[in-house]
């Protein structure tokens, strides 16, 4: 009896793992790398532009030079020239921003924008496998590509957001597009990433975001930004330190 | 910081330049700013009878050129922030100012991943209080008697580490350099240590003695949810000097104590970002070093009975005595002359580069004086922006705000030349 039913059951296991798709976690460690987590450090430069009804015609696109490792960010602004100089460290939840004229910089909550629509959070390294719990939704296809839905929720302070809609590509096992929403369900904002960039990798070449577009769920408000410069390269921890700001 | 230091710097740089081009990275900036202020005085004032202590132009021209030049490579970083200055007042006392001077200019070298050193003119500014720093002995209230000045470093040497959640600084100050304030008679010594955690900060300083004692500080912030953001800041020392009203009815009408007793002062905070990036703080700062209720109503009372004297008979043997006094009583009184205040800034989001605005209301909760200051700076064009202040002083003449003027305008230009 147990020779008869042993194929059996080795079908259903293998039907449940093929039903039950690929580890969540592991999928959202992939699609971290194409974003910076879990890598030794980074240095880029971003391009922002404001768009939509809300966007100021006097504020002028930005050109940001990033540093960042896991738990921290450094954004220094280089253009326009009437913003150069300003920076904004993150450490963990800890923020500063300065500006040239100020005294010293001053402490700033998560919820201060960097441009437009987007927080530091959300151009600094992402690690959403060391902030969020993955759940497998459902397979999805998005612009024709085959897609993996993870829902995510913070289990870390460190989450710029209490939940996540996270669409990863199957085959290439990046972040395709995302909803970012509120503790409660509504949505906040989303975006959609490119993966133009490439970066050296213990020995291969991995895909790197290129291009991210945050919109506003309730306007039509739009930040782009653009991603250009990418090194992989260790970002001392002095550069960190908030008494290295000014 | 002598010039021959900044040559020295300079050639530090180069030379590194020289050695390495492409590991050298260049960055500057250079502003030009134009702009005119004009004060409405009160009168009488009992701390400037008819204007002849404090001579507060009524009208002021200045020019300023700020230049920010900093060269980087892999290890050292080179930062020179040349200031030049030129003013023209009109009034009673019309004069011309014309000053240069290197606002900062610093080396930093960093020795391995966390060990930096820094040799130069830096500001040592730290904390998260807006109104004042109390836990900072250099830089209690640098810059805050005219919001528009740029603030000078000191001269200094200073090592900082850090590992993790830990960080730490030991300064020298060599000299005050060209920082608004009386150079303390010390080179005084400073060690910090910074514990961080995931969303707060606590950090202790201690200094060797600052005007005669040890001064002691701390200071402490935590992040709350998203948009919240709680802190406080307390330092215990002496300053220059305490001021206080003789008690003689004739002669100087203020005695000083120099330096002062040790006091602390304290302040708490918060501040809440808006969804538009907006953000409103309100502070409450408690400090020992100001006067009481009634020393401050005494002070006021002595300067009265001196302004009096002296209006009687303005050409006296007497007067300029009785003037010098008076100008005792603004020079040396303390940086905040009460003891407690209250401040809320509300401002827009200083990340938008279109348009920028802030409203601070200032009180002394004693004498229930208050001055409220805007300012607002919109882009004009990629290379132009202009800005204005307005300053209302809001209390009597016998009280800290509204003792020396009404309300003052400030109206200019900037030009960012790259």
């Amino acid at each position: 009896m147990h020779d008869r039913f042993s194929p059996w059951i080795l079908c259903l296991t293998l039907a449940t793992a093929l039903t039950a798709g690929p580890d969540p976690v592991q999928l959202l460690k992939s699609s971290d790398q194409a974003r910076g987590g879990g890598l030794p450090g980074l240095t880029w430069e971003i391009r922002s532009h404001n768009s939509g009804a809300s966007a100021n015609d006097d504020d002028p696109p930005m050109r940001l030079l990033i540093k960042a490792v896991d738990n921290a960010s450094l954004a220094e602004t280089l253009e326009p020239l009437r913003s150069k100089g300003g920076r904004m460290l993150q450490v963990d939840r800890n923020m500063w921003l300065t500006k040239p004229g100020l005294k010293k910089p001053v402490a700033i909550s998560p919820r201060q924008r960097l441009t437009g629509q987007a927080a530091i959070g959300d151009i600094a390294a992402t690690n959403y496998v060391r902030d969020y719990s993955p759940k497998l939704l459902r397979e999805e296809t998005v612009r024709g590509e085959r897609c993996w839905v993870l829902e995510l929720t913070a289990t870390s302070r460190q989450a710029t957001y209490d939940r996540v809609t996270y669409w990863i590509s199957a085959p290439r096992g990046t972040g395709v597009q995302a909803e970012f929403l509120s503790l409660s369900g509504k949505k906040l904002k989303s975006a959609e990433f490119d993966y133009g960039n490439h970066i050296e990798l213990q020995g291969r070449t991995a895909p790197f975001i290129s291009r991210m577009v945050i919109s506003d769920a309730l306007t039509d408000a739009k930040t782009t930004l653009e991603y250009d410069h990418v090194v992989v390269k260790a970002v001392p921890a002095s550069e960190f330190d908030v008494s290295h700001l000014q | 910081m002598s010039i021959r230091g900044a040559l020295a710097m300079l050639c530090l740089a180069l030379a590194a330049r020289a050695a390495d081009p492409d590991a050298v990275k260049t960055a500057g900036s250079a502003e030009l700013w134009a702009y005119g202020a004009a004060l409405d005085r009160v009168g009488p004032a009992p701390l400037n009878p008819d204007n002849r202590v404090a001579q507060l132009p009524s009208l002021r021209w200045t020019g300023e050129a700020r230049v920010d030049l900093r060269l980087t490579t892999e290890r050292a970083e080179f930062v020179l922030r040349p200031l030049l200055l030129a003013q023209h007042a009109t009034g009673i006392d019309a004069s011309d100012t014309d000053q240069g001077y290197l606002s900062q200019a610093f080396a930093r070298i960093r020795l391995e991943d966390g060990l930096a050193l820094t040799a130069g003119r830096e500001v040592l500014a730290w904390g998260p209080g807006n109104y004042r720093s109390p836990s900072n002995p250099l830089y209690f209230d640098a810059g805050r008697t005219d919001p528009l000045r740029e603030v000078s470093g000191v001269d200094l040497v200073r090592l900082t580490w850090t590992h993790g959640r830990l960080s730490a600084m030991l300064a020298r100050e060599q000299d005050a350099g060209h920082l608004d304030r009386a150079a303390t008679p010390e080179r005084v010594t400073l060690g910090k240590v910074d514990l961080r955690g995931e969303s707060w900060q606590v950090s202790g300083i201690l200094a060797t003695p600052v005007w005669g004692a040890p001064f002691g500080g701390a200071y402490a912030q935590a992040t709350l949810g998203q948009a919240w953001l709680v802190y406080g800041e307390i330092g215990s020392g002496r300053r220059q000097q305490a001021l206080e009203a003789a008690s003689a009815p004739f002669g100087a009408p203020f005695t000083v104590l120099a330096p002062s007793p040790r006091e602390t002062t304290g302040l708490l905070g918060a501040s809440y970002t808006l969804t538009n990036g907006q953000s409103v703080a309100l502070e409450a700062l408690r400090d020992n070093h100001g006067m009481s209720r009634q020393g401050e109503a005494q002070y006021f009372a002595r300067a009265a009975a001196t302004a009096d004297q002296y209006l009687a008979a303005p050409d006296s043997p007497l007067a300029p005595a009785q003037l010098a006094g008076l100008g005792q009583g603004i020079g040396q009184a303390p940086a905040l002359l009460g003891r407690d205040y209250a401040s809320l800034l509300w401002q827009s989001n200083p990340q938008e580069s279109g348009q920028y605005w802030r409203i601070q209301w200032t009180a002394n909760v004693r004498d229930r004086s208050s001055q409220v200051t805007g300012y607002w700076e919109k882009s004009l064009s990629a290379r132009f922006t202009a800005f204005g202040t307005v300053t209302r002083n809001l209390g009597g003449v016998a009280s800290e705000y509204g003792s020396l003027y009404r309300s003052s305008v400030t109206l200019g230009i900037k030009y960012f030349a790259f």
